[in-house]
């Protein structure tokens, strides 16, 4: 179709056009080395929340909720619970993927909670974001994992997708033939594949994740959303190392968490900045897996309750100080998890 | 040439040819598609470590971004006839014309297909890369890669209508 438009002339690059190119790279990529440090701040105070660095005026265009939240800590400790809505943000979604993420003196950490794990009512947590909103949500953390939440940051899945396309996609190595028919991915084997939006969001949703059986059939992820929570940390530390940002795309980012984030009214732009440096100039980010056991309630629903190693972990995150030793009980939940992912060398 | 480089001066020629391709198919001009080449071939050096191992759609994907990029900045400017022999455009003929239209019409049809559909065309048939290139690059099967195409063309030959004649208006395109 498109042939007919060809150059009748053809192309053949001769030693300007060669020379040019590589002088030209050669001033990019040293604007690049001195931008980086910026850029990752940057994204990651995008990622965080929402608003650009470089664009005045983007911060009113996000929303805020009234979302009551614990006040500052004196040591300037905070957690922020990151939310995944599995729909659009103001129309009663559910959670889809929880997270805390935490800064405190030793870097920063973050921790996925479970979807199916259920409040000391027996309700699932992910429940609490349509039913009574936020605020609910925010209070079911704190009830349920006994530590504070300073900040609260919702997406919804069509945000998720354009943050990954507008990053320039995700890049994963695949180690097999995978497929999940409920959230539609599709893998196959491949050293470098990159993940546009769509594909990385049903990816990350994933929860019945199955591995192609050289006999023929399919075998099933048996750890469900744990093993999914796996995968997430997985894309996460990857999609970190891979964001490059430059201004256009953080105007790209703050236009798309205007339309499709919400943030608790405590985070305006110099917060955020300030948090971003946080992240930026500490460690990198560490994943951290809450330890959870199974169990059944009076309707035979399966859910997940906090495991006895959870307190060590909690501590961590600013929840009561735990009497056990540190480094509990290995986490058995996750056996069997399939996590055929890493972060791409290409 | 240091590791960073490893690659890049043997491939060069072929990228930039994808990249001019590209270039040329969208924007109808030499200068312009030399332009988008020499750009996307720039950043493809910035960034050549994490470029090499699927340089192909990257480049050809970079080299259509800034090829529409461009087309959206410039109101489509048709070759019109004209007689003064300083004028570029002199010369060209109604077929000329007609060609510009098209192109524009096709450009305007792309810019408006769904992200995957979008995605699928400009990798197969703006790059003309191979179907399983296309499927590594997008993270899916080839099958799916061939659906895609399938349901892009449909919905882009409906836009032009059955003779390729442009349907869109074209001053009405942004």
């Amino acid at each position: 179709m498109f042939e007919q438009f060809d150059d009748p002339a053809g192309f053949r690059p001769d030693g300007d056009f060669r020379v040019g190119a590589r002088r030209r790279g050669a001033r990019l990529r040293r604007r690049r080395r001195v931008a980086t440090g910026l850029a990752s701040l940057s994204v990651v105070a995008a990622v965080v929340g929402g608003a650009a660095l470089y664009v005045d005026g983007r911060d009113d265009a996000i929303d805020r909720v009234d979302v009551g939240t614990a006040p500052p800590d004196a040591s300037g400790d905070l957690n922020v619970l990151l939310v995944g809505a599995d729909g659009p943000l103001d129309e009663g979604a559910r959670a889809d993927s929880i997270a805390v993420l935490r800064l405190d003196g030793e870097g920063s950490r973050i921790l996925s909670v479970p979807r199916d794990l259920v409040d000391t009512d027996g309700a699932r947590l992910n429940q609490a974001l349509a039913t009574g909103g936020a605020q609910a949500l925010v209070d079911a953390v704190t009830g349920t994992l006994g530590i504070p939440v300073h900040h609260y940051v919702a997406i919804d899945p069509a945000g998720f997708v354009d943050l990954v396309d507008t990053a320039g996609g995700l890049r994963l190595a695949v180690d097999g033939t995978y497929q999940d028919e409920a959230s539609g991915i599709f893998l196959s084997p491949s050293d470098c594949a990159t993940f546009d939006g769509e594909a990385a969001l049903a990816l990350a949703r994933s929860r019945q994740l199955q591995r192609a059986q050289p006999g023929g059939g399919w075998a099933t992820d048996p750890t469900g959303d744990l093993g999914r929570i796996a995968r997430q940390h997985v894309m996460l530390g990857a999609a970190l190392d891979q964001l490059d940002a430059d201004p256009v795309t953080i105007d790209r980012l703050s236009r798309l968490l205007a339309d499709h984030a919400a943030v608790d009214d405590g985070l305006d732009l110099p917060r955020l900045v300030q948090l971003g440096t946080r992240i930026a100039s500490g460690p990198p980010l560490v994943t951290v897996t809450l330890p959870v056991v199974g169990a059944r309630q009076p309707s035979g629903a399966a859910v997940l309750e906090l495991a006895p190693g959870a307190a060590t972990v909690l501590a961590g995150f600013g929840g009561a100080p735990s009497g056990a030793p540190p480094g509990g009980p290995p986490d058995e939940g996750l056996r069997g998890a399939l996590v055929p992912i890493r972060p791409a060398d290409c | 040439m240091d590791a960073h480089d490893h690659g890049y001066d043997e491939r060069f020629d072929a990228l930039a040819a994808i990249a001019y391709r590209v270039g040329y198919r969208v924007l109808g001009d030499r200068g312009d598609a030399q332009d988008v080449a020499q750009e996307a071939m720039a950043r493809a050096y910035a960034r050549w470590p994490s470029v090499a191992g699927h340089a192909e759609p990257w480049v050809a994907r970079v080299a259509t971004n800034l090829a529409i990029g461009r087309w959206r900045k410039r109101r489509p400017s048709l070759p019109l006839l004209s007689t003064d022999p300083g004028d570029p455009a002199a010369g060209a003929t109604p077929d000329d014309q007609a060609r510009a239209l098209e192109r524009h019409g096709l450009v305007a049809a792309l810019v408006r297909l769904p992200r995957r559909q979008q995605e699928v065309v400009v990798l197969r048939y703006l790059a003309d890369l191979p179907e399983r290139a296309v499927a590594e690059q997008l993270g899916t099967t080839v099958g799916s890669v061939k659906q895609h195409a399938h349901r892009a063309m449909a919905r882009l030959r409906q836009e032009l209508g059955e003779h390729g004649e442009v349907v869109a208006d074209v001053r009405a395109v942004r």
